[in-house]
């Protein structure tokens, strides 16, 4: 029966989304910014390892969507093979993911554009990249925040 | 190259040249210099050239150039500021009192022993056998050498040796020693650690501040916008350490929760009196500034101190990411696990540390930026820039030429 394993079923759902969205923003925000970088650099190849570090920023997101994958997998034990979890901790698990589902999505599209402009900055004035990533990770906060309240639930969360 | 690096201390030439008065057979130039090279130039400009020449020392009000002078270990992080901006004439120094924090954040964001010692040597390469000492690669390579011995400690601390390579690889036989707690284990303790931290943090940068204001002769202000802050700040931690389980007897969370109150109402009382020292004596306005006062610096500390939070944050990152990699590297058995387990855990655990080494880079110096200098710093300088030859492709060895500007 489907419903037998509601709780499992439920705790991958959250994994998965958790993974899934935070990943497609930044996907996103760093494609968005690669683009931008493509452009300074076919006027000047030395800007490379500048423009690099701020197309890099938007990424961190997918990287904290997978933090909170591997978090709720190993908290609920799916990871070790562990199906024996109730409908109610897999429900919790769900709810649990949504800031890092949504706020990892978002963020990431609004920290690429910041990215974005920031690289355009770099084109005209190398020397000021230090506060282009500034302007950047301030977007970021917001991510961590979110990856914050999503793992400190998930550890609570009795499977 | 060389051309491009000719017509550059050409133009550079020129623009000087062109700040300077002069007639057919005389010229007529002032610039700032060194305070402790200025009797040295002197001396050097009178004994090779025919001049007059004459120097005094920078008045209180005027918008003097910034040179920072610091010891090496100081000196390593001032890529940090320079990234930022310049302390404004006027203004102390923030690189002593920045540099240890900078250290300190980096190493506990990057808390990894295999990371630490993998930077720590890529540094090293730069510096000793790549010879790269000047420009900002050279600053870069002395900051992050710093950093990665930081890294190396808390690594040690928190038990991390590229992630739990060492539990994995073996099967659980053999663990990392962890000196402290293991972050995956208690995350909440951690939390409560970095924000403590970030208090610890700021509470510096309010100290600095106190010395800005004495600097500018206004000790008195310094000290009434700061002091009734360490307090309630202070008294709001002996607060929360019942509910947060740091201390667990009744008795102790009782009486320490009877010293908060006096605190918080010492801290408004001050408030309430000196928020709008140097300003109108009406007492409406005094207790609007007050109360004004009171909100910015609420929302301001509440935030600040969450801010430090991304620690604990960068922290599981380093480490799970590292978890991933070792679950796939070490998931083949025989000849291909072997292969599987390098190239996997190579490529895996070097992709790890350029993202988790920018992070942790990129986060420090917000947390220096935003919380530690929104505390005191006005950064509104500009730094000294002496005429020198400054080439991009082409390194010339001087020593002489400094002198002569």
């Amino acid at each position: 029966m489907f419903l037998e394993n509601l709780g499992p079923t439920l705790t991958i759902l959250a994994a998965s989304l958790a993974a899934l969205f935070p990943g497609v923003g930044s996907a996103k925000g760093v494609g968005g910014a690669g683009e931008a970088a493509a452009g300074v650099l076919a006027e000047d190849p030395s800007k490379f390892g500048r423009v690099l570090i701020l197309q890099a920023l938007p990424g961190t997101q997918g990287i904290y969507g997978l933090l909170s994958w591997f978090m709720i997998m190993s908290q609920s034990g799916l990871l070790a093979g562990n199906l024996d979890i109730s409908w109610q901790a897999g429900l919790g698990y769900l709810i649990a993911a949504l800031p890092i589902v949504v706020v990892g999505y978002l963020s990431a599209l609004y920290q690429g554009k910041v990215s974005e402009a920031g690289i355009a900055l770099v084109a005209k004035r190398p020397e000021e990249s230090g506060k282009a990533i500034v302007l950047a990770v301030m977007v970021e906060t917001y991510a961590i925040l979110a990856l914050l309240a999503t793992i400190l639930a998930v550890f609570s969360i009795q499977v | 190259m060389l051309y491009h690096d000719v017509l550059l201390v050409c133009s550079d030439k020129e623009s000087a040249d062109r700040s300077l008065l002069s007639t057919q057979y005389t010229f007529y130039f002032h610039a700032w210099v060194d305070a402790d090279k200025a009797e040295s130039i002197k001396q050097f400009l009178t004994e090779n050239f025919e001049v007059a020449c004459s120097y005094r020392s920078a008045e209180k009000e005027e918008e003097y150039p910034i040179l920072l002078k610091n010891n090496k270990f100081t000196d390593s992080f001032s890529v940090v500021l320079e990234m930022y901006g310049a302390p404004s004439p006027g203004e102390s120094d923030p690189m002593p009192v920045m540099a240890p924090f900078y250290m300190i954040i980096f190493g506990m964001m990057l808390s990894d022993v295999g990371y630490g010692l993998l930077l720590l040597l890529a540094c090293l390469y730069l510096i000793f056998i790549a010879k790269v000492k000047t420009g900002m690669m050279g600053q870069m390579a002395r900051m992050l050498t710093l950093s990665a011995v930081s890294s190396i400690i808390w690594g040690f601390v928190f038990g991390g040796f590229f992630g739990d390579l060492l539990t994995a690889a073996t099967n659980g036989r053999v663990n990392f020693p962890v000196l402290w707690f293991d972050p995956m284990g208690d995350p909440i303790k951690l939390l409560t650690f970095s924000m403590f931290f970030g208090a610890i943090h700021l509470f510096a940068g309010m100290a600095v501040d106190i010395r800005n204001s004495k600097l500018k002769g206004d000790l008195f202000g310094g000290l009434v916008n700061n002091v009734p802050w360490y307090l309630i700040i202070t008294a709001a931690f002996m607060i929360l350490a019942g509910p947060l389980g740091l201390i667990s007897s009744a008795g102790t969370i009782a009486l320490l929760s009877g010293i908060a109150k006096w605190m918080i109402i010492v801290g408004g009382v001050l408030i309430l009196l000196f928020a709008g020292h140097g300003g109108s004596w009406n007492p409406i306005i005094r207790i609007g500034k007050a109360l004004l006062n009171v909100y910015n610096n609420l929302t301001g500390f509440l935030s600040d101190i969450l801010s430090y939070s991304r620690i604990l944050a960068l922290v599981l990152a380093t480490s799970v990411i590292a978890q991933v990699v070792n679950i796939l590297a070490t998931g083949g058995s025989g000849i291909g696990g072997v292969l599987l387990f390098i190239l996997a855990g190579g490529l895996g655990h070097l992709l790890n540390l350029a993202l988790s080494g920018l992070s942790a880079f990129v986060h420090a110096a917000r947390l220096q930026y935003v919380e530690f200098f929104g505390k005191f710093f006005e950064g509104a300088g500009e730094y000294f820039a002496p005429l020198r030859r400054k080439t991009k492709y082409v390194e010339i060895e001087t020593d002489k030429l400094e002198a002569k500007k």
